[in-house]
């Protein structure tokens, strides 16, 4: 399925509404002003995300996953490499960057994937007008292949991962990490013909 | 979230099972609230933290139950929870969810600290509340936060260590390194005194925390005044918690100032003993050893730092010192790194060079070198610093007036106390007049070698010359020798022939003449004779082997009656060392010495010989002995050719000669004045000589007048 740049244009958008919601619950959360970018957004087949991920991130990664149920169902990651990840938590917790991910640490990087996840899929939920059941998140560290493992879910359907880049600005630093929502062709296809309902909607008003 | 469902038999049963768990066991806290957000369950785990039973709040608002959800605006989690979206609170960012108190009271914390999570509670696909677990993380947080501490600690002793070191005035940065690390370790005072080594008092040189007047109070110290003056006394930390409590009337003046607790370093490097650093605090009445041990550190390092800029300032005084003096000195004076670059050249460099302030320093000297002398001196220089050892050269400078004047260098190391080179220090001193003088001395002396050189030669070629003329001579006078024979035989022969045929019949007058000319005859006869065997022994080709002198000198005894009893006593004291010689050359000379040493004997007196040997050395002369060859010439010994010589004597009775004589004894047809009533033609010792000098040998002569002569020849020794 190739994404059309009217359907990019579109995804983005989307997801920029969803960020702009994450954006404003940590700004809150941390007291500093934090801005969620997209600079990038890409549909591949479930079995090429892995490529694309070694590509952009080396080593361990620390992975939000959360498990979505309903009307919409998947598996939604927040992916940081561990260098990110050390960053970010320094940046929200106003902490010198450390050498390892605490308890503390691990459980703030949830709670932020958390937000981030939720905006976004809750966004989608809204467009599509179904109540997204969420799971409780669990943070992993460890290779991509690993987060992949524990994504690739026998299903029978195709599968098809919509991979976000995602750029944390905070106290004049950037972190880059991805999301990466893992969904069925049906639920994937359903939400490709909201979009266009929602552009129709969007410039008849 | 997929459950596998549960047979349906055992569901309630389980289900009790599993609420009962909740509600008394569960090790966190776990509440309900209906979609109205008020409360419908509240565990045991809650009660217990919250001080509220269960039937007090069930049925109750939840914003009523934790009033402070809503001004912390954490209410929307339980509305986004509602929306089914699963809520996570870190305790990291939230510190907690709901206001219970901290179950660690060391912790410090306010709150226990909690994370939590706020899920909502489904019923048949949709949402009818919300459950939220709460769990206790305060000491998981404090270990945390202590590590970060410690981490914190060390990361702030290793930065002070960095700035101590680099610090010019260390007291500054102990005051900026103070209100670094007061706040995190609630110390409110620090006192630092500078210990005077001559009158052992303490000198507060500053200090955080105290009014001017407290200040003023707390200037000076005497030795072993106060706490401070305890802890450099005893070398020891002096730590006084509870001066409330303490009844030590050294506490009386913190006491005052409003500390709670105390505690001195000294400053100790070795045995140096600097000062003391002091802290103290006004909200605590005790330190913790965590706290005691980084205060140490930093008193360690601040000693460290103090120690190094005091040593500095000693090294910039004695360098500036130096530099003073060094502008005094006529010379050029510098010094150099250990690497070999200069660090300081003195204005005496400067004046008398075309280079710019500074120019000189690193390697920029090397530009006024003369450049016949750049690369030699560059080496130099360069495997003197490799190899540490004195640096000494000489090298012409180019002066202002762009000329080139002559420098001698000297650098010698100054190490350190492990050996290793701190500093190169030199000098150049002026040495063109000096210089000029050698030069002008080196070519007078070329000069006068080439003349003696020349002179030499002049002489080589005249001695060749010479020698062609002496050769010429002997071979004219062998021919002249030689054709006189005929004539004088002639001469004799007739002589006879009329004497004895005639003889009766002439006159006794005439008798006589005949005589006289026969007598003549036969003496010319004998100078003929004598005359071809000298001209033979100088030209005739020889070999030269190894011989045993003691049978040639027997047969020489036995071939002439005169040289034997009673007539004569010639004594041979054997063995005599072999040589190496002519067998007829050598065998001529003995016989002469012989022929000799029994003729020149006083009338009446038998002749006595003795014949011995010995080994000399070559560079051995005996004293008052002159060797000379047949021309006069003192003669050249070789001493490479011939280390060591066999000197045979033959030491006779005989008349002996005076010096004079002696002299000339060897020259040909010389005859010794005491010699003359003695038959004989001069030739004799002239050919002895010819053939130790063929034989390559010496020759020589001791003797005094009337007590006999001892002649002797050097010969090589047989090997």
């Amino acid at each position: 399925m190739e994404l059309t740049s009217r359907h990019r244009e579109a995804l983005t958008e989307l997801i920029n509404i969803g960020y702009g919601r994450a954006a404003s619950a940590l700004s809150e959360l941390t007291g500093r002003r934090i801005i969620l970018d997209v600079p990038k957004v890409d549909v591949f087949p479930v079995e090429h995300v892995g490529k694309a991920l070694s590509k952009v991130l080396r080593g361990d990664v620390a992975s939000v996953h959360q498990v979505f149920s309903g009307p919409l169902a998947g598996n939604a990651l927040l992916l940081l490499d561990q260098e990110a990840a050390m960053l970010l938590n320094a940046l929200l917790l106003d902490q010198p960057v450390g050498s390892r991910l605490d308890a503390a640490g691990r459980e703030a990087l949830i709670e932020v994937g958390n937000i981030v996840l939720n905006a976004c899929l809750g966004v989608f939920g809204n467009l599509l007008q179904v109540q997204v059941t969420f799971a409780v998140p669990s943070l992993h560290l460890e290779s991509v292949t690993g987060v992949l493992g524990s994504i690739s879910v026998q299903e029978e359907e195709l599968q098809y991962a919509l991979m976000v880049h995602t750029r944390f600005r905070l106290k004049d630093s950037n972190v880059s990490g991805y999301l990466v929502i893992v969904l069925g062709i049906t639920s994937f296809s359903r939400l490709l013909h909201e979009l266009d309902h929602w552009e129709t909607r969007q410039l008849s008003r | 979230m997929k459950v596998k469902p549960l047979p349906s038999t055992h569901s309630q049963e389980l289900d009790a099972a599993l609420l009962m768990w909740t509600h008394h066991l569960a090790p966190h806290g776990i509440f309900t609230t209906d979609t109205e957000l008020r409360i419908t369950s509240w565990n045991h785990w809650l009660e217990r933290h919250s001080m509220l039973r269960a039937e007090q709040v069930i049925g109750q608002p939840l914003g009523r139950v934790v009033p402070t959800l809503g001004e912390r605006q954490l209410e929307r989690y339980f509305h986004d929870a509602l929306r089914g979206e699963v809520k996570v609170l870190s305790s990291a960012l939230h510190s907690y969810l709901l206001p219970f108190p901290p179950t660690l009271t060391e912790s410090g914390f306010s709150h226990m600290q909690q994370s939590a999570r706020v899920a909502p509670l489904m019923l048949e696909g949709r949402v009818c509340g919300t459950i939220t677990v709460v769990e206790d993380v305060t000491e998981r947080e404090w270990q945390n936060r202590q590590l970060r501490y410690e981490h914190e600690r060390d990361e702030l002793l290793s930065e002070t260590l960095g700035h101590l070191l680099l610090a010019r005035d260390p007291d500054a940065l102990v005051r900026d390194l103070f209100n670094r690390f007061a706040a995190q370790l609630a110390v409110d005072t620090y006192l630092h005194y500078r210990l005077d080594p001559e009158t052992e008092r303490l000198h507060l040189e500053s200090c955080a925390g105290l009014t001017g007047g407290q200040q003023a109070a707390a200037s000076t110290l005497e030795k072993g005044e106060g706490f401070c003056g305890a802890a450099m006394l005893r070398r020891q930390p002096a730590v006084a918690p509870f001066l409330e409590k303490m009844v030590d009337p050294k506490a009386d003046f913190f006491r005052t100032v409003g500390l709670e607790a105390f505690v001195a370093f000294p400053l100790i490097l070795g045995d140096r003993t600097l000062g003391v650093l002091a802290f103290g605090t006004r909200t605590r009445e005790q330190w913790t050893a965590d706290e005691l041990s980084f205060l140490q550190t930093i008193a360690r390092y601040v000693a460290i730092a103090l120690d190094r800029a005091r040593q500095e300032h000693t090294l910039r005084v004695s360098e500036e010192r130096f530099r003073a003096m060094a502008e005094t000195v006529p010379d050029i004076i510098f010094t150099a790194s250990a690497g070999g670059r200069f660090d300081f050249v003195n204005q005496r460099f400067y004046s008398m060079t075309n280079l710019a302030a500074d120019g000189a320093l690193h390697f920029g000297w090397f530009q006024t070198l003369h450049e016949d002398d750049l690369a030699r001196v560059r080496d130099e220089w360069r495997s003197a610093v490799k190899s540490g050892e004195s640096f000494n050269s000489e090298f012409r400078l180019r002066d202002t007036a762009g000329r080139y004047r002559w420098f001698f260098a000297r650098a010698r190391p100054i190490r350190g106390p492990q050996g290793s080179i701190l500093k190169w220090f030199g000098s150049m001193t002026e040495v063109d007049e000096l210089k000029q003088t050698h030069l002008a001395l080196r070519e007078a002396q070329a000069q006068l070698k080439e003349h003696a050189a020349t002179l030499e030669k002049t002489v080589e070629e005249r001695t060749t010359e010479l020698r062609e003329t002496i050769l010429q001579l002997e071979s004219f006078s062998y021919t002249v020798a030689h054709d006189l024979r005929a004539p004088i035989r002639a001469l004799d022969g007739y002589g006879r022939m009329v004497l004895a045929e005639a003889g009766n019949q002439i006159s006794a007058q005439a008798r006589d003449g005949l005589d006289r000319i026969v007598r003549a005859a036969g003496r010319m006869d004998a100078l003929t004779r004598d005359v071809l065997s000298y001209t033979k022994v100088a030209t005739q080709q020889i070999e030269l082997v190894p011989i045993d002198p003691a049978p040639v000198i027997e047969d020489v005894i036995v071939m002439n009656p005169a040289l034997q009893e009673p007539r004569a006593v010639v004594a041979v004291v054997r063995p005599l060392h072999h040589v190496i010689a002519h067998p007829t050359l050598f065998s001529q000379c003995m016989s002469n010495l012989l022929d000799n040493a029994t003729k020149f004997v006083p009338p009446g007196l038998q002749p006595r010989v003795i014949i011995r040997s010995e080994v000399v050395d070559a560079k051995h002369s005996t004293p008052g002995i002159r060797h000379r060859d047949l021309s006069g010439r003192k003669l050249q010994l070789s001493h490479g050719t011939c280390p060591r010589y066999v000197r045979l004597w033959v030491e006779d009775n005989g008349i002996g000669m005076d010096g004079l004589t002696q002299e000339k004894v060897f020259g040909i047809f010389e005859r010794a004045r005491e010699a003359k009533q003695y038959p004989g033609t001069g030739v004799g010792l002239a050919i002895l000589a010819k053939a130790v000098e063929r034989m390559h040998g010496r020759f020589g002569v001791e003797s005094t007048l009337g007590a006999g002569s001892r002649f002797w020849i050097d010969l090589p020794p047989a090997p």
